[in-house]
This record gives C-alpha cells, structure tokens and sequence, in this order.
C-alpha cells in the first residue's frame, strides 16, 4: 500500500522509523512501530488518530528534533542529518514569545536568514497580511485571542518560505467557529499557487478537520502507533461541506476509518507468553464517571447510536468516545455490531436503576474483570492484605509491556473506588480492600483533614 | 544657521531631570575615582574609623560600591553556571550538588582561605582585602541567583526549544531572546534577595579578627561595629539612618524600575501587574540626554544589522577555533580538578588535627545551634502566619505594605543586635536563649514574605466556602487557611531555617559595650575559631555543620516539601 519505491522522487520519506522510549529503572516503550510514510510536492497530508498514539513523535522525527530509534529519514533521497531545514512547524500552543511583539515574533525565523533588513521587514509585513494580522503587529500575544495568537505561529513559519509545513493540532485548542476559518484559510493559502506554501503535513485527531483538508489521510493505531491505512481523497478544493457528493465521500470515508480505527478482535500478541496472559482485559484510560454518561447518552437515544454520532453528540474526541465504549463492552454493558453502539441487557438494567442497585451491578462487573480478580488475589495474599503500588506496577509490567503503568494503576485504582472494591493510601502508596461499610468508620472520614 | 537653531532648541528643552543626571553622572566619576584610590591606597594593618557624621557619606559609597561589585559577580558566576548547568547533563550532575554544598557554607568558612591568598596575592596595597571583602559578600548573594537561573532555563516550554532549533537560532540568539528574557522575573526577585543577603554580613566582612591580624575597611559596616563598641549611640543612629537611606535608593532607583519595565516578561498566564510605573522612570522620561543617547544606540544597531546581512552567512566556527576552544576548556576542567584535589587534601590534613572528643563536641554544639534554628523557625511562624495571612488576604494592604516590608526586610539585622540585646538582658532573660530571637532577626522575613504571597493565592472560592458553611474561626482556619498557605510556608521555612543558620555567626556571638557574649552552638565555635584563627577547629565545625545541614535538607525538608507539592497544591 505505502509506495516505497517512489520515495527518491519524495520530499520526504520516513522508511520502517520505529521509536522506543527510555523509561526510569530500564523499562521501554514503544512509541512508533514501523512507520513507512512518503510525502511528495504540492501535498495535504493528515496523519489521524487518537491523542497519545505517537503522532506528534513522528512530526518531531521528520523534523529532525528527534533521531529515530530504528529506520531512516530521508530527505529528497538522503538520510536528514540534524535539523531539517526544509520544514517549519506550526505547534498546537503557538510557542510566542510573551516579550516580543507580533511582528518581533515573526522575524525570529526571518532573522536567522541573513537578508538585507529592507528584505527581511518586507517579508514580515507581507506575511503579517497573508494571514490577516495587518493592524497587529505591534500587539503582544497576550493582547491575541487564540486564534490570532494561532495565526501569528503560522506566519512565523509560512516566512521562512519551507517546503513543507507542519501543523501539529494546530486547531484543537480553539473554538469551533475560529477552528473553521483557520482550516479554510490554511487551504486556501495551499491552494493560492503564488505563495510559497509547497506541501502541508499535519497531524489532527479530529476526522472532519481531515477529511476536510487533506488529499491523503494515513489512520494511525495505538500501542505502539502504527499505521492501519492509507486513504485517499480525491474531493476538490475549496471543499464545500453542503455539496452531497462532498457528504457522501465523507460518510465512506468515515466508515472507512471507523473500522480502522475500532480495534481488530485479534491483535497480533506476543505468542511467547502463555495464553491466560493475553486474556487479562486491558483497560483503557477511561474514568468510570464517563461510563455511566455515555450509558445515560445512550439511553435518551433509545439504547442504540452509531460511534461517530456518538462522538459529535458528546462533543468529544473520537478516540476519547471510543475507548469508553470499549471499556463499557468490557463490562458487557453494550456491544457493537457494525459500529453501531447498543445496549445489552445488563446495560439497559444499569440505566433503569438508581443509587446502591447501580453501583451493585457496577461493582459486580468489575469484579468480573479478569485483571481486577488478579489484582484482588495480590492484595489478599499480601501480608496485611496491603500491596505497594510499586510492587503491583511491576508485576503488571509483565503483562502490559508496552502501557504506561502509571496510567493504567490509577485507571485500576479509580475502577476499585467506584466500584468499592479497593482502597488506595496515596500518602503510603499502598493498595488495600475497601472497607465494610460501617457506621462509625463514616464518622472518622467526615472529619478528614485533608483539604480537597 | 537651521543648526544654530536646533542647537537653540536642544538647549532650551534641556529640563532640570537632565541637570541633575548630569550632576550625579560628575558625582559618580569623583565617587569612583575615590574607590580606586582607596584600593590602591598602601595596605593599612588597622583602619581608624572616624564617626563624624560627615564621613558617613563616603564610607556608605564605598559599602554600596562593595555591594554592587559582589552582584556584578553574582550576576556573571549566576550566567555561567547556571546556563552550564542547565544544558549539561555531565554539569549538571556534578554543579548541583556542589552548589548545593556550597550555598550551606557560612560566610566565615571562605573567609580564611579568600582572606590570606588574597592580601598575599597583592602585597602593599588594599586591592587584596577589598577583592577579599567583595569575594565575601559574593557567596552570600550568588547562590540562590544560580538556582533561580538554572531552573528557568531547565524550565522553558519543550515547544519553544523545539521552535527555536527549528529556525536554527545560535545558542547565543536563544541565551539572548529565550532563556534570559524567561528566567527575567525569578532573576529580579532573587536578586533582590541576594542584596539583602549580602547586607545581612555587611559588619562581619568590613571587620574582622583572623588570629592576631585585625583586618578593617572603611564602611558603613565598619562604623556601625566601631560605634557600636565604643558605645556611640548617635553614631549608632546615624550609621542606621544611612543604611536605611541606602537600601531605600537602591529600592527606588534600581530595583522598582527594574520590577516595572520587567513586566512585559511575564508569560501570558502571569498576566500583566497593574499599577503606575515608578517615579525615577517618569522623570528619566523627561532626560534629552537620555533620549539623544538612545537614538545614537538604535542608529548604531541599524547600522550593524545591515553589515551583518552583507557578509555571507557565517557557518560554523573554523576548525582551529573549534579546537581552541575545546584546548581552554578542558585546561580549565583540569585546572579546577586539580585545585579541588588539593584543597580536598588541605581540608583532610586539617580536619584529621581534630581528636575524636574534638569532633563530639562539635556535633553537640550543632545541637544546641539545632535547637535554636527550631526555636527561631516557630516563634517566626508564629507572628508571621497572622500579620502575612492578613496582609495577603487585602490586596490593598498588600500594594501598602509590601514596600516598607522589602525595606525592612533588607536592612541588615546585626547592625541593631545591640540594641536587641540589651533589651533581653534588661528584662533578665540570659543570653544563650535571648540569642534565639536576634536569629530571628535574620529568619522571619522569609515567612512572612512567603506567607503573604500564599495568602494572595488563596481563591476566593475556597474563602467563601468559610462564610456559606459559616464556619467558626477555628474551623476556618484549620480547614482552608492553613491547608491553602501550607506550600508557601515550608518554602518559608525552609529558606529561614538556612537563614537561621547563617545568622548563628552573628547571633551567638555578639560584641556588646565593649564585652563580648558567647552563647555555647556551632555559630559561636566558628565565629571564635576564625577569631583565633585556630583552622582545625574551624574546618571540623564548618564540615560538621555542612553535613547536619545536608543531612536535614535531603530529608527532612525534601520530605515536607515532597507533601507540600502533592497534598496540598492547590490546582
């Protein structure tokens, strides 16, 4: 699928880049995992996928921030040897300097260039305009909205005139609206052939904003991060999102990325550990909070929704959404035939039921777990029935190797609350069984002294 | 006769602010020509202070010049080690701890050592013991400056540097434009500090014993410890009322410009501070001088730019300078191993002259010095937490008082020991526990100063909390009060306990009426072991008082400080 062969006549190619992580006491992490990526002149390029799956990793590996682990760079056919001088970056927090105004700012770039002053300020200014900061150029960026803020980082970098341009979440941390117009008017500056805007390569976990700017959108899976496929989008530009045939592409496009992004049943694991291993559930990190909402969001549309609807309901992420309704599916709550979101009957019980009779049927599920029936087998076989926190991270560090274990405890611990199962001391690290409930143990808590 | 009349015109708009910078820019000139002919006056086994209060003036610009010579040291040792440390892993990892070590050095630990290589070095002349002076008051300013600097620059957001390796800034570019400018305001406050700090010695380093030798320069610190020993209160006044005088200028007319025009280097989410700017800056505004001055400095910078953008871009240092370069450093790296192995041995061969009982005693001498920084640590505690929490919770009373604290705060506390001791001789308490409270003197600000800043961070949320669930006054304090300001006073605490300690020296050993009143700790033992100049003594108290301090940093304080971050941070 990926096009190794053409990579010499690419811009830029990532050839089998994989990354590992150093974590403390020895341990790794893979971050990436065979990543073959060709990027070529006049190009949109959306890497997509959930937070946390390596993307901006990659970003900082093809712009030479990062030497990767394993594989090679390749720059016009040659292996990139430190920076890579060919690329600008755009950051999800613009990275502005506070003292500087906004013109200073955009000539932080420009003055490592060496033009005349005269070249060098006209060349500020002109870019200033291009994205529609004339009038602000002796503003601070505390002065900016986000979006202006956003658009100062974006001129920086169109005034270095690379040839290609990074976005990295560019637009997540904006508002809907101002999301919207930085989207179109980076597509149009693309599309506007005098500028010297060449190629775009970004990174977003949004699937409208990809679908919406980019001619190619590689769909990247976590733990490592990998990628699951390549799609193509032959729409036109300007794209106009009330064009039927613009709605139609979109929904197989989503279909498409719904599959790949909906775990395969069977990843391939590592077939030295015994097969009991693999079956431990991994829990993705999801507060138990939002189970009971997405169960309530459910309900009120009548117990059955299609996952990518869901998540523009919620307004949530798409790889957020997802993982909640894993970890629902894993406490048989819903399944999902065909990505469509349903209840099952425990789940339907869940929501038609109030207080203590939820928490029962929650608390019961968990126990089903096989990961949380390991867990409570430690603590009970642990002198005083409580077992450092350390001691559980490395004992689970054999069944989860490639997880951050920090995560994954306070994901467990937050389960064995609400479900009441466990207790933890995070004074002493320690992780116990919850307590009976009693009358005068209620007391001895009202009391606490702790502030929060 | 166009230039005959701008000529005219510059004349008439030149304003009395202009007369005056100019009459002070000659003042400077004939003050400093002054310092260099008493640095270069013949060396002087004793100085006689006059305490005429016309001689006030020049020894309080000589102290002030010590002063600021010291920080100009600071500053540069700050930029150097601090920036190494920052961007060195091996640096780190051998700068940190030593800097850590160093800053629990007492100022009478260096001062042998600085003091006979010194006046050896320059025989004949005062250059040695003024380098000897300023060298002291350096290592009471320097180190906190070097922590502060180190930690912005650690701390610059990931994607600024990415940003700046991208466009491929020079190192000296990111100095300049990023880290400087990011590192501005914790660099202002503690150099603020750091004067204060190198205040706090002023009368131990202008005079001091070293075995028979009675070194003496001309100073406000000096005359303070003159007039004090002759039991001259005017003079005592005066000396008061000049050093007050001093820290007020340096406050105006350095310090609060500074503060205001640092304000644009505060990040997005530190917001802008209101309020008008300081007086010096308006009238400064007001200068032709100035302004001609100015324009001659942007002119230049033009000029350098479009030079600069004609010659081809430079790339990377030749090979020979490269290699020079590399030669100077690693000369140095020896040269400082070297020095290090040797003091190393010295320190031995002298801590070795110490018998087993020796060091006993110096271990109990640490406890009772132990029990006394505890001592001081709580009754500060306890009038701080109060008249901090009040002042902080009233922005009004805040903007008021905040000044006067600095000042007070910055005023060296020795220089009224006297007066303090009197008091609690007179009112019967014996001075091994009095002494307690003049180590006070150079603790409490600290908490306080944290304490307020503490309470000012309190939302008023959590406030309101207290008055929906109408909680009673114990309750509120105990349950949102003391929890929410309970960060700021382990920083307190922490800095005023190493303030405690240092204060010792001049706190259990204090010259009263021409007696002199020990009271049994570490500080006394150091501060009479220089006196005597009996160095093993001195060597085997400094070591054992290092290790104690050590020893309670890394674990008592870390551990608090460690529950602090965690239990009690508010989000």
């Amino acid at each position: 699928m990926v096009p190794i062969e053409t990579q010499n006549e690419g811009l830029l190619a990532l050839d089998q880049v994989s990354q590992r992580f150093r974590l403390e006491k020895g341990r790794e992490i893979e971050v990436l995992k065979n990543i073959n990526v060709a990027v070529k002149d006049r190009e949109i390029i959306a890497f997509l996928g959930p937070s946390g799956c390596g993307k901006t990793t990659m970003l900082k590996i093809m712009a030479g921030l990062l030497p990767p682990t394993q594989g090679q760079v390749l720059v016009k056919g040659k292996p990139l040897k430190g920076i890579n001088s060919q690329l600008a970056m755009v950051f999800q927090d613009p990275a502005l300097l506070p003292w500087y105004s906004v013109r200073q700012n955009v000539a932080l770039g420009v003055s490592q260039l060496m033009l005349p002053p005269k070249e060098a300020a006209d060349r500020v200014d002109e870019n200033l305009d291009m994205v529609g900061l004339g009038g602000f150029e002796d503003a601070y960026p505390r002065e900016l909205s986000g979006g202006l803020r956003q658009r100062v980082g974006l001129a920086r970098a169109l005034a270095v005139r690379p040839e290609i341009l990074c976005l990295d979440e560019p637009f997540s941390s904006l508002d809907a609206l101002t999301a919207e117009d930085l989207r179109a008017e980076v597509v149009d500056l693309w599309n506007d052939s005098e500028n010297a805007l060449n190629t775009v390569v970004m990174v977003t976990h949004d699937i409208y904003e990809a679908v919406f700017m980019a001619q190619k959108i590689y769909v990247f899976g976590e733990n490592p991060g990998h990628i699951r496929t390549v799609l193509n989008n032959p729409l036109p530009y300007p794209r106009d999102t009330r064009n039927p045939k613009y709605q139609e592409l979109v929904d197989v496009i989503h279909a498409v990325i719904t599959e790949a992004l909906i775990p395969e049943e069977e990843t391939g694991a590592p077939t030295s550990q015994p097969s009991w291993y693999q079956s431990l559930e991994n829990l993705p990190e999801v507060d138990p909070s939002e189970i009971v909402g997405l169960m309530e969001v459910l309900d009120n549309a009548g117990g059955r929704m299609d996952i990518f609807e869901m998540a523009n309901e919620t307004e949530s992420e798409f790889g957020r959404c997802l993982a909640v309704v894993k970890t629902a599916e894993l406490l048989d709550f819903v399944v999902t035939p065909k990505q469509m979101v349903t209840f099952t009957k425990l789940g339907r019980r869940f929501v038609s039921v109030e207080g203590p009779a939820r928490k029962a049927i929650f608390s019961e599920q968990v126990n089903h777990l096989r990961v949380f029936q390991m867990l409570l087998t430690w603590v009970e076989e642990a002198p005083n029935h409580e077992i450092s926190q350390q001691e559980v991270m490395s004992r689970l560090q054999g069944y989860f190797p490639n997880e951050r274990l920090d995560r994954l405890f306070g994901t467990l611990v937050a389960f064995g609350r609400y479900a009441e199962i466990l207790s933890y001391n995070s004074n002493l690290e320690t992780l116990m069984l919850a307590e009976e409930e009693e009358p005068e143990a209620d007391e001895g808590s009202a009391s606490g002294k702790d502030p929060q | 006769m166009s230039l005959a009349r701008t000529r005219i015109n510059f004349v008439r708009s030149i304003s009395w602010v202009d007369l005056c910078l100019f009459s002070l820019l000659l003042l400077f000139v004939y003050a400093m020509v002054g310092v260099a002919v008493e640095w270069t006056g013949p060396f002087r086994s004793t100085t006689e202070i006059d305490l005429s209060l016309t001689a006030l003036p020049r020894y309080a610009f000589l102290s002030l010049f010590r002063g600021f010579a010291a920080y100009f040291i600071s500053l540069m040792f700050t930029f150097c080690f601090g920036y190494l440390a920052a961007q060195s892993r091996l640096a780190e990892k051998i700068l940190i701890p030593v800097l850590d070590i160093l800053q629990s050095v007492p100022v009478l630990g260096f001062l042998p050592g600085i003091v006979l290589v010194l006046v050896q070095l320059f025989p004949g002349s005062n250059v040695g013991l003024e380098l000897a002076c300023v060298l002291m008051i350096f290592t009471s300013q320097v180190w906190n400056m070097t922590f502060s600097f180190y930690a912005s620059v650690k701390g610059v957001p990931r994607d600024i540097r990415d940003m700046t390796s991208l466009f491929r800034l020079r190192a000296w570019d990111v100095l300049k434009k990023v880290e400087i400018p990011y590192s501005m305001n914790g660099l202002l406050w503690n150099s603020m500090l750091s004067m204060a700090g190198g205040w706090f010695f002023l009368m131990v380093v202008e005079s001091f014993q070293l075995g028979d030798q009675d070194f003496r320069l001309p100073g406000i610190g000096s005359y303070m410890s003159v007039a004090i020993e002759r039991g001259n209160t005017e003079a005592v006044i005066a000396g008061i009322a000049a050093m007050i005088f001093v820290i007020v200028l340096v406050d105006r007319c350095l310090w609060a410009p500074l503060v205001y025009s640092s304000s644009r280097y505060r990040s997005v989410e530190q917001g802008s501070p209101a309020g008008s700017p300081p007086m010096v800056l308006v009238l400064l505004q007001k200068s032709q001088l100035l302004r001609g001055y100015y324009r001659l400095l942007d002119r230049w910078r033009e000029g350098r730019e479009a030079r600069r953008s004609l010659r081809p871009a430079k790339q990377a240092l030749s090979p020979s300078i490269r290699k020079a370069g590399r030669t100077l450093y690693f000369t140095l790296i020896a040269m400082a191993i070297v020095t290090t192995v040797f003091a190393v041995f010295r320190l031995f061969d002298l801590l070795s002259s110490s018998t087993l009982r020796e060091w006993g005693t110096y271990f109990l001498n640490t406890l009772y010095t132990f029990g006394r920084v505890m001592g001081a640590v709580t009754l500060g505690t306890l009038w701080t937490v109060p008249v901090g929490v009040f002042i902080g919770s009233n922005p009004q009373w805040t903007r008021r008082l905040q000044p006067v604290v600095q000042v007070i705060a910055a005023f060296p506390a020795p220089m009224i020991f006297p007066i303090i001791t009197y008091l609690f001789l007179s009112a019967g308490v014996p001075f091994e526990y009095g002494c307690t409270l003049l180590m006070l003197m150079g603790s409490q600000f600290y908490i306080l100063f944290n304490v307020i800043s503490g309470a000012s961070l309190i939302p008023e949320s959590l406030k309101e909390l207290g008055t929906v669930y109408q909680l009673s006054k114990r309750e509120y304090w105990k349950a949102i009060i003391l929890p929410a300001i309970f960060p700021s006073l382990v920083n307190g605490w922490i800095t005023a306990a190493g303030g405690a300690w240092n204060a010792s020296i001049v706190s259990e050993f204090v010259t009263y009426e021409g007696r002199t009143l020990s009271a049994p700790g570490i500080g006394s033992a150091i501060s009479e072991a220089a006196r005597d100049a009996d160095f093993a003594a001195l060597s085997g108290s400094i070591v054992m008082m290092i290790t104690v301090l050590v020893l309670i940093n890394r674990f008592f304080w870390r551990w608090m400080y460690n529950l602090s971050e965690t239990r009690f941070r508010l989000e």
